[in-house]
């Protein structure tokens, strides 16, 4: 069987579109989106998420499926075939999945952690203390690794294990029937968690501060920049993922529907978790007699120290409730973790000549290995600059460069035309400027993002650790990426993508 | 909860979750399977 008869395909649409769904479900939707949400207008903010949703979400999207699926290869391939010289952008972007899925295995071991947790209660009261002593026995900074802390390496390989074994099953045996699985399981647990949080005393307050619309923020550009963040950060886009995805549809797929689905049941959850979120933190701010906006928190503050401080509070099944939202985080985490990976397997086995199962094991021990830095006592503070670096800058940087290339240089219109003909509705003109929109919006957030940057340095770490673990892998993805690029590809590499040139525009062949 | 907060929170779910279902309907009438 050649390579290409070998590279797998989803086995039913419902497989692939939730899938899909369940790689833009993240840890973001249950722990970034409401606390963005709350803080930039409430209900307001729903206006700009909704046009971003809408004007760049969806669109990339369609975008992405589209030449996913014309060209079949993950993004060094899709950049390479139109044109040598972007390859290396595919690789940037291959690379930045690397780094994410070394620290996003830690952050689902924590999860693992917590779950057991759960029912013991086990943080106690002092969750911040629990969290930064007993459990990642933190040091004082990030030039401060110390050693290797058992109690995250343990459920860290048990994160591998899972991840490895589903990848190993292939995409229709492997990813397509693990994200059956976990994505309804997600959708009950979260709806476990929403059920509970509004029947609890002062959820209304809660819900008041999510959804209360302060519509003074919408002349506010920051709020409108904040809204095409979290859609960009939310959607898997500009990464690699929906590329790798997208190239395992079978010839005759709808694009467009699959991206409208994928925008919309990714967004309709964020909603749903900012519902869970927030009526348990108005009922842990009556409890403390505070305002809401004093226990709001986002990220690994709020999953890690002011959820177990809220379940101390319920006044019944605490164990069970911590146990049901960790699952949430488990379920959200393994999906996107998946994908994440999936698209760097997916990338080396279609250039070089290995197998997929070799390019996996290779994968799994490199990536691995190179996890166990956030599994060190100082491995929050680095996880946190690498996060910041990949997200704030790789991600943005390399969707800039995709969306110059596809979206000015690329005859885009060849694109609109091909999903059209291929989809079970179509798009108008307005796609082609969205996407050429949505390239400005990212410049601007681009500029905005250095200049704070010069004016205060991330997080209060010194330059060196930002230079060290930030630059530094910026520096490795870039070099990476070039390095990957001029390495020789095998020969149905060189056939099917080098050698067959795309000419500027995608053309219709159906089957 | 506030007027403005109900009918916030009911015309963004139905948005989302009625395109989404709307999208899903297409998509079970289609032969794109």
């Amino acid at each position: 069987m050649s390579k290409e008869e070998n590279r797998g395909q989803w086995g039913s649409r419902s497989g692939f579109i939730l899938a899909t769904i369940g790689s833009a479900i993240g840890l973001g939707n249950i722990w970034r989106f409401p606390y963005v949400a709350a803080s930039n207008g409430g209900g307001a903010f729903l206006i700009p998420y909704l046009v971003a949703l809408f004007t760049a979400g969806i669109p990339i999207l369609i975008l992405e499926f589209a030449m996913g699926h014309k060209i079949r290869s993950s993004v060094p391939g899709v950049f390479a075939k139109l044109n040598r010289k972007y390859e290396a952008l595919g690789w940037f972007q291959t690379l930045i999945s690397f780094f994410i899925a070394t620290y996003y295995v830690i952050i689902i071991g924590w999860s693992f952690s917590y779950l057991f947790f759960a029912f013991k209660g086990s943080w106690g009261l002092d969750t911040k203390g629990f969290l930064f002593g007993e459990y990642l026995q933190l040091t004082d900074s990030p030039m401060n690794l110390g050693g290797l802390n058992l109690k995250v390496t343990i459920p860290l390989i048990i994160v591998w294990g899972i991840n490895y074994s589903v990848l190993r099953m292939g995409v229709k045996n492997g990813l397509e029937k693990a994200n059956k699985i976990f994505m309804p399981l997600l959708v009950v647990a979260l709806l476990v968690i929403v059920v509970r949080g509004v029947t609890l005393p002062g959820a209304m307050d809660g819900l008041n501060y999510f959804f209360t619309p302060d519509f003074s923020k919408l002349t506010d550009p920051k709020v409108w920049l904040a809204a095409y963040g979290q859609i960009f950060y939310s959607l898997s886009i500009c990464f690699s993922i929906i590329i790798a995805y997208a190239s395992y549809l079978p010839r005759k797929s709808d694009i467009i529907n699959n991206a409208f689905m994928t925008g919309l049941g990714n967004c309709s959850f964020s909603l749903i978790s900012g519902i869970g979120v927030f009526s348990i933190l108005g009922f842990m701010a009556q409890a403390q007699g505070v305002s809401v906006a004093d226990v709001s928190a986002a990220g690994v503050g709020l999953a890690f120290i002011v959820f177990p401080e809220a379940i101390n509070q319920l006044p019944g099944m605490n164990g069970l409730i911590g146990a049901v939202f960790f699952c949430t985080l488990i379920f959200a985490g393994l999906s996107s973790s998946m994908s994440i990976m999936e698209a760097v397997i997916a990338a080396i086995s279609d250039k070089f000549k290995v197998t997929r199962r070799q390019a996996l094991n290779r994968f799994t021990l490199i990536s691995g290995v190179a996890s166990l830095i956030f599994a060190t006592n100082g491995g929050l503070y680095v996880l946190d600059i690498v996060d910041y670096a990949t997200n704030q800058y790789g991600i943005v940087i390399a969707g800039i460069l995709e969306l110059v290339i596809l979206g000015w240089i690329f005859n885009l219109e060849s694109v609109r035309v091909y999903a059209n003909e291929l989809s079970d509705f179509t798009v108008g003109k307005w796609w082609v400027w969205a996407i050429k929109g949505t390239s400005l919006i990212l410049v601007i957030m681009l500029v905005l993002k250095v200049k704070g940057e010069i004016l205060a340095p991330y997080g209060g770490y010194s330059l060196l650790a930002l230079g060290v673990y930030g630059l530094g892998v910026m520096i490795i993805m870039t070099v990476g990426a070039f390095v990957l690029t001029k390495k020789k590809g095998s020969q149905q590499f060189n056939d099917k993508i080098y050698n067959e040139h795309l000419d500027n525009k995608l053309e219709l062949e159906v089957e | 909860m506030s007027t403005s907060a109900i009918v916030v929170a009911v015309c963004s779910m139905i948005l989302l979750w009625g395109g989404f279902a709307l999208c899903l309907r297409i998509a079970m009438k289609s032969d794109n399977k």
